[in-house]
């Protein structure tokens, strides 16, 4: 378990320092929710939200450059949080 | 009982048409043949070179690549098949990126969403190798949403389609065309039902040529001929009931922002793609021709893709591609101010005349969101005398922009020929399109033709293939507008030439939507209004050195580099706020690298005049007037002098001292300063007080009234609370960072009534103020009301860590006066504005743009609403309120989070405002004198360059762009009336001019008259002079 919070806290500072300012040129958003195994779960909002590629290929980008920085193999999954107007 | 609603469930001809046309579609390839292997690199693109993230890979046919913002290199090898010999080959790729495609160094042509191939070789050769090279975009926001096709298609994560070699059926694709034109035709919703019932007749008749559907390709090609003899005979020539009402001039272009949901430096690969499609268009129709607008585009072309520039330059001197808009970029027309937009025109035009030797006489500006009344003058005296934008007719919320075609009249008189067309920017040639801009297209008494763009846009890539033939099948088709190809300065000319009687729209065009777009990125706003007068003082000082005994040259291309750092950030979608978070970024990292070549620069100007003295310090009033008062400085800079700590709202340590009147335009030592009794100030928790003003506040810091001493009037009516501030629920919906609602008002959230923390923090002798501090929502906001000793105005010093969500805050001031009119600085004029919503078009303002204050006057007594860094204000009746901050949530999330430092600041005078002061302290408030520690003047002996008047006011003074050592003046009448301005200078001239914008002479020389050269001005008016050495 120790390990576990370990991830998390470097997880979420790879996905809010690197890849979030990445993600929000293109006026989206991301941020981290949880950890569970090796299965990282995301919200993606803004921009992000209204894309049709918020599903698997996002899931497949945001984990290669985790993997990537981290070493490991981990999954994403996304939940998308939607804003009153349409992105 | 009558049906009322009829559910169709049988396939409907419409329907049925798109199935039988696609079939054609589908046989426009005939053949394809694959190419490859590839591999691919990913990486950052900047004009300078990638930024790689990975090593190159191979990569196969539905295999993942991209991110957001990521370009990549692919190569890969297309050999020509045995099968493909003597054909015509196109290189084919299905894509929702932006694609530069190359061979060995040459550039091919362009991909993207709106175009899958190109030519590649005719007459192919088998065996003949072609290494190619794919720079791919992947443009997750795709600027085309109007393109139904491509909007399926876009996403940061791309799967590869491995692109293939191609030959096309010729006769397919001309067919596929003729019958999309009669589709969008027959079926369109603008187009008028008569002859949609005739062309779907015709329709049937035609599909009457086609096998029945399923039949193989061979039998479909067979009735190709039949099939198209049908088109031409039926439709195209048939002596049809409809003929072409309405004619348009459709002129190419490719809308291009340098800053939006992508930054500037991809803007410099989307120019080059856009440019090289635009290119081979022109290489495959003789007949197309192209506009383009930027100087600043053309520049990166320039440095970054010399190649394509030459080419460029070559279809420039067909007269194929035209140079549109003389402006450096597309800027805002509302928060720049005069200067900027004069060097918009300055550095834009004096580069086509450079490079091209081409003096564009017209501004293009389709997407901007409103204009100001300053423009047509400083248009005019850019020697452009044609202006375009579309927003107005499109966008409008509420009242229909009545013309397209008209007379646009500024604020001091000067016109100029404005066209709004009646339709978006971005079309591509769509006949509905064209039917609905001649329908919406008024005043057809006068102008006998429209004006429609075409070419997608935004992220450029401009006209297609399938535009221009669509462009030749309206013209056979019936019931369309009649079309032409051409430019916008010829249409433009043809439009206005000659004409008597012309419609007349006097004033500003204000846009009735993008209204948060006044307030939207504060930080920007700021920063933007800063390095406008920073530069203004650090020319001034350069010309003041320059005219010294050890003379240096004006550093003319220094200081170019610097205001093209602030041009490029008044492009529209950059100062207004309405881009993605990362541009933000960028524009604050220019305006840091522009305040650091200014400050080099003014260092080396204040070292030519001034010389070292320990003893002394020394203070530059950039004005023209003579100006003393209060400023601050920093550190141990000036002993011996009476001053007085401060802290500012935002926590910095300061100190105060007061400053003897000095000349204008000059710098001098300080000799002596004012100190002022302590008695004549109170500062007290519920009170402060000057010679000019008492200021009472309640226990919880609410100014509850402000009693003018000279006047004797009170400020404020009873019960009511002056600097009250106000949080609204600002939730426009998509546009968020562009509009405010008007509805905003009807949700107020409610915040603690008053200030938590109210101390006394300065006594005096300089000021007194009050430290106010709360909390606002999830925010924090610490403000100094100050009074001084000397200057009669009471400034609101305001610090907030802003950490709202789609919330408009505004500070509002209930006064006891009653004013028809209310007047917004345009920061050179005035624009006055009735203050009553009787009609839709004062209800539309329901947010105005003021510059550096707004004024509400009754006969005898006014107040005004000044600010160093807001321009988005409101009146009603009696109540003038400025926005101070948004926190929208598109396209940045978090736009506007963070701190912000800012002050408004009240003025009262008698009178109307024109001959209050009020100019004058509102230029005190933006450019404060600042204070050279340990220097003395070298020249005490008063200003090199004196300029009076009454109502003038200087706007520049800078050396002349040709490096000539001539000196430039730039000034305004400022208050709405003829004056004169007089100049003198200390050091002689051979000859004074009256120029052009761009430094020219323009009329006969001034004479001078007891040393002194007159200047006569009509209201309003601006007119730069040129003093030769």
């Amino acid at each position: 378990m120790k390990n576990a919070a370990f991830s998390a806290q470097s997880i979420q500072r790879i996905i809010d320092t690197e890849l979030r300012p990445l993600v929000n040129v293109d006026g989206g958003d991301i941020r981290f929710a949880s950890i569970e195994g090796t299965t990282v779960r995301i919200i993606a909002s803004a921009a992000c939200a209204g894309c049709p590629k918020c599903d698997d290929d996002f899931a497949w980008w945001i984990a290669r450059e985790l993997n990537r920085r981290t070493g490991n193999t981990f999954d994403v999954t996304i939940d998308v949080e939607h804003t009153y107007y349409h992105h | 009982m009558a049906h009322t609603h009829v559910v169709r469930r049988s396939m409907s001809f419409e329907q049925w048409a798109k199935v039988m046309i696609d079939q054609i579609e589908k046989l426009v390839v005939c053949e394809s043949h694959p190419t490859g292997p590839w591999s691919v690199r990913e990486g950052y693109y900047q004009p300078e070179g990638y930024r790689w993230i990975e090593e190159a890979r191979t990569i196969a046919h539905g295999e993942r690549w991209g991110g957001p913002d990521v370009t990549a290199y692919f190569q890969g090898e297309a050999v020509i098949p045995e099968k493909y010999a003597g054909e015509t080959v196109h290189f084919r790729m299905l894509t929702a990126t932006e694609v530069i495609v190359s061979s060995e160094r040459t550039y091919l042509d362009g991909l993207d969403p709106n175009r899958q191939w190109f030519e590649l070789c005719r007459q192919a050769v088998p065996e003949t190798k072609f290494p190619i090279t794919m720079e791919a975009y992947t443009r997750s926001r795709p600027d085309d949403d109007r393109n139904p096709r491509s909007a399926a298609l876009r996403g940061c994560v791309q799967r590869f389609t491995t692109p293939d070699l191609v030959v096309l059926d010729p006769s397919a694709l001309e067919l596929w065309y003729d019958l999309e034109a009669l589709n969008l035709t027959a079926f369109g919703p603008a187009i008028v039902d008569d002859v949609k019932v005739y062309l779907q007749a015709k329709m049937r008749e035609l599909f009457k040529r086609f096998p029945p559907y399923g039949a193989s390709p061979q039998e479909l090609r067979s009735a190709f001929p039949r099939i198209a003899d049908f088109v031409r005979r039926e439709i195209y020539d048939a002596d049809s009931p409809f003929g072409k009402e309405g004619r348009l001039a459709c002129v190419a272009h490719s809308h291009l922002d340098i800053a939006y949901f992508w930054k500037a430096h991809q803007t410099v690969q989307k120019n080059a793609r856009t440019t090289l499609i635009q290119l081979r268009l022109m290489d495959r129709y003789p007949e197309f021709l192209y506009a383009h607008s930027q100087a600043w585009a053309y520049e990166t072309l320039e440095r970054y893709y010399p190649a394509l520039f030459q080419e460029m330059k070559g279809r420039i001197e067909d007269g194929r591609w035209e140079i549109v808009g003389g402006l450096y970029v597309e800027p805002d027309c509302n928060v720049i101010s005069a200067e900027s937009l004069v060097r918009h025109i300055l550095y834009g035009k004096s580069y086509f005349l450079e490079k091209f030797g081409i003096e564009v006489d017209n501004c293009w500006l389709p997407d901007v969101f409103g204009n100001s009344a300053i423009m047509p003058q400083i248009l005019k005296l850019g020697k452009i005398d044609y202006f375009v934008s579309n927003k107005m007719s499109t966008w409008n919320d509420t009242n229909r922009f009545p013309h397209n075609n008209f007379v646009w009249r500024g604020l001091d008189g000067s016109e100029v020929f404005a066209c709004v067309p009646p339709v978006h920017f971005i079309t591509w040639m769509d006949p509905n399109q064209a039917q609905e801009n001649w329908e919406a297209m008024q005043d057809k008494h006068i102008f006998d033709e429209s004006l429609q763009m075409y070419g997608y846009g935004d992220g450029g890539s401009g006209a297609t293939d399938e535009m221009i033939a669509l462009f030749h099948r309206q013209q056979r088709l019936p019931g369309v507008p009649q079309q032409r190809l051409t430019t916008g300065k010829e249409y433009l000319h043809r439009s206005f030439a000659g004409k008597e009687g012309l419609p007349v729209w006097d004033g500003d065009l204000y846009l009735e939507m993008h209204r948060g777009t006044f307030t939207s990125k504060g930080e920007l706003k700021k920063a933007n209004r800063s390095g406008e007068f920073s530069l203004y003082e650090a020319e001034l000082l350069s010309v003041l050195a320059s005219l010294t005994h050890e003379s240096a040259p004006f550093p003319v291309e220094r200081f170019k580099d610097a205001w093209k750092l602030l041009l490029i950030n008044q492009f529209h979608d950059i100062i207004p706020g309405s881009h993605v978070a990362p541009v933000t970024v960028d524009a604050i990292r220019a305006y840091e690298e522009m305040d650091e070549i200014i400050a080099r620069l003014v260092d080396e100007s204040v070292e030519r005049l001034t010389e070292r003295d320990s003893a002394s310090a020394c203070v530059v009033n950039p004005c023209s007037w003579v100006r003393g008062g209060p400023t601050y400085v920093t550190g141990d800079d000036v002993k011996g002098m009476p001053t007085q700590e401060i802290t500012r709202a935002d926590g910095t340590a300061v100190r105060a001292i007061e400053i003897a009147p000095v000349p204008g335009l000059a710098v001098s030592t300080i000799r002596t300063v004012h100190a002022h009794k302590s008695g004549e100030l109170v500062a007290e928790r519920e009170r402060l007080e000057n010679d000019f003003f008492r200021l009472e506040f309640d226990e919880r810091g609410n100014l509850k009234q402000v009693l003018d001493k000279i006047r004797r009037r009170r400020l404020c009516p009873e019960g009511q609370v002056l600097n009250g501030w106000h949080l609204y629920e600002d939730r426009p919906g998509r546009y968020n960072a562009w509009d405010i609602v008007e509805r905003y008002r009807d949700k107020e959230i409610e915040i603690d009534d008053g200030w938590s923390g109210v101390e006394v923090v300065e006594s005096g002798p300089i000021s007194v103020a009050l430290r106010l501090s709360r909390t606002l929502s999830a925010s924090r906001a610490v403000q100094i009301v100050r009074l001084y000793a000397t200057v009669p105005r009471i400034d609101f010093e305001t610090w907030v860590d802003w950490r709202e969500t789609e919330r408009l805050l505004k500070v509002s001031f209930p006064l006891h006066l009653k004013a028809r009119h209310y007047t917004t600085d345009l920061s050179a004029g005035a624009l006055e504005l009735p203050n009553h919503r009787n009609t839709t078009w004062e209800q539309a303002r329901f947010e105005s743009l003021c510059h550096k204050w707004v004024d509400v006057s009754e006969g005898r007594f006014g107040v005004a609403l000044m600010n160093d860094c807001k321009y988005g204000c409101d009146v009603r009746d009696n109540v003038l309120s400025l926005s101070l901050l948004r926190s929208p949530t598109r396209p940045d999330p978090k736009s506007d989070a963070g701190r912000h430092h800012f002050t408004y600041s009240l003025y009262l005078h008698d009178g109307q405002w024109q001959r209050s002061g009020l100019v004058r302290e509102a230029y005190n408030l933006n450019m404060p004198l600042t204070v050279r520690p340990h220097r003395r003047a070298k020249h005490d002996g008063g200003p090199s360059i004196r300029i009076s008047g009454e109502g003038v006011v200087v706007q520049s003074i800078k050396g002349a762009e040709d490096t000539s050592g001539d000196i430039i003046l730039r000034v305004f009448e400022a208050a709405g009336s003829h004056t004169e301005a007089t100049i003198r200078t200390a050091v002689p001239f051979s000859s004074v001019h009256v120029c052009d914008l761009l430094e020219r002479e323009d009329g006969g020389a001034l004479r001078p008259a007891d040393g002194e050269v007159h200047v006569p001005l009509r209201p309003f008016q601006i007119a730069t002079i040129r003093l030769r050495r």
